[in-house]
């Protein structure tokens, strides 16, 4: 099989966000003075908000620390509760730490956009069972709908600091979730990621033993810029799946028999109708049954509607009858 | 005697038996669902499309044949406001609220996929498609609407 020879043209075009809430802007006016980490020298209307307070007013839009939304369980992420936002599915590990990410950002003058990401990426990993519910991309059974076989890749970029993450020294003692950065960093699982994840790579080595080498952030990240269908789609030459053809098909509730279902016998009223016969099937059922009629003599009242086989069935049993 | 009515016996099963997979049917089931507007607040959004079997939905007659799911379609319109759009499709099996599997999907787009061909498969038995946003300007409208195809057998 050959993929890739066809690669959709997924345009590169980027969309400029402002950071609709400034480093602590939403929570300036909070009650919650414990959030605060420390009040404002006199004459100085300047405000340092701790990375709680801050993670609580972008992730669940609260500035009461006491109404923190419970942890969800991410095992009915995608039935019961498939319907929440994937924060809510973060762990009590997860949310301090990123709330010492927003506390670093922030001092930092980094777009807080950058971790409302890597939030969001790693809420929807929670959200999805620990990446358990969801199947990879990537793992041949996603198809067009001709039969090929499609796969994702990153972009080059992704690529490059995808592999510099995995293979970094600073991975093994990371305090980011291990099986959080194998799926993102994983295209058939991370392909519609939001982190940037050259951010990510910065945030892993920040928060792990070799935290020093991240001492501060690139002034780079002062900006986020959401890069839209960060990902090449890829279509292999050859079908592999055959084409499903129908004998039957009901279309939100318009119901036709197709050729192939009329060349089997199969009637519109037999479909809609209010008959209890079982379509195609009963007349091998009722095959089945002169035949067994034939051989054990009981009524022959369907005889003239007898197939070519029970006749000959019948014939053997005449037959024999005669030599007995 | 006794050899005839094996030979007429062996016959006869054998007849069952080729009758029985040679007069399989083949049907498929299209529904066409909106995932509706979506509430984008700054921490995110999500909205969903439903595509729920009922007997109505299976050729008279069929209620009680053993039904094998051999594949699902599926289209996915996307909205075009929002920031970061991602979309999952989960198979539930009959009367269950847990799904079987996800898979990831993009916006926009149509694919097949057969990943819970061995699942059960009947009345009950449903697909939901979810969308989610990072990002958006409050209220989105979708461009279209999502459409999900079952192919079965019975």
């Amino acid at each position: 099989m050959k993929i890739g020879s066809q690669v959709s043209a997924y345009v590169q075009s980027s969309k400029q966000i402002n950071n609709a809430k400034e480093s602590g802007g939403v929570v300036s006016g909070s009650k919650s003075a414990d959030e605060a980490k420390a009040s404002p020298p006199a004459g100085s209307t300047s405000v340092t908000i701790s990375g709680r307070a801050l993670m609580l007013s972008r992730l669940f839009l609260t500035e009461d620390a006491t109404s923190e939304p419970p942890v969800l369980p991410g095992s009915q992420g995608m039935g019961q509760y498939g319907a929440m936002l994937p924060h809510h599915f973060l762990t009590r590990d997860d949310r301090s730490l990123l709330a010492e990410m927003y506390e670093f950002a922030d001092e930092q003058g980094a777009d807080l956009k950058h971790v409302d990401r890597l939030a969001w990426d790693l809420g929807l990993y929670r959200q999805r069972n620990d990446g358990k519910a969801i199947a990879n991309f990537n793992d041949g059974r996603s198809y067009d709908l001709e039969g090929r076989v499609r796969t994702v890749s990153f972009t080059d970029k992704d690529t490059a600091t995808a592999e510099r993450i995995l293979q970094s020294d600073a991975l093994n003692s990371t305090q980011l979730d291990q099986g959080f950065l194998s799926y993102i960093l994983d295209p058939g699982y991370g392909f519609t990621h939001g982190s940037d994840f050259e951010f990510l790579e910065q945030m892993v080595t920040r928060f792990s033993s070799r935290g020093s080498e991240a001492a501060t952030l690139d002034p780079k990240f002062s900006t986020y810029v959401r890069i839209e269908n960060n990902y090449i789609l890829h279509t292999a030459d050859e079908i592999t799946l055959q084409p499903f053809e129908p004998d039957i098909t009901n279309v939100n509730g318009v119901w036709s028999v197709t050729e192939k279902g009329a060349a089997a016998g199969i009637t519109l009223d037999q479909v809609i109708g209010n008959t209890q016969r079982s379509l195609a099937t009963s007349a091998g059922q009722e095959q089945n049954q002169y035949i067994l009629d034939a051989f054990f003599g009981k009524s022959d009242e369907k005889a003239p509607e007898r197939g070519l086989l029970s006749r000959l069935i019948e014939l053997m049993k005449t037959s024999n009858t005669k030599r007995g | 005697m006794k050899a005839s009515k094996i030979l007429v016996a062996g016959l006869a099963l054998l007849s069952a038996v080729i009758s029985t997979t040679a007069l399989a049917t083949d049907d498929t089931i299209t529904k066409t669902a909106s995932p509706g507007s979506m509430l984008v607040l700054s921490n995110g959004g999500v909205s969903l499309s439903q595509f729920g079997l009922t007997s109505s939905d299976f050729p008279s007659g069929t209620g009680t044949k053993t039904k094998t799911l051999t594949g699902i379609d599926w289209q996915t319109t996307w909205y075009p406001e929002a920031i970061g759009e991602t979309l999952e499709l989960c198979y539930f099996r009959p009367y269950s609220s847990t799904e079987v599997g996800c898979r990831p999907i993009p916006p926009n787009s149509s694919g097949t996929i057969n990943d819970f061909n061995n699942q059960r498969f009947g009345n009950g038995a449903k697909v939901i498609i979810y969308h989610r946003a990072e990002d958006g300007s409050r209220v989105l409208q979708p461009a279209g609407q999502d459409t999900v195809t079952y192919h079965y057998s019975y």
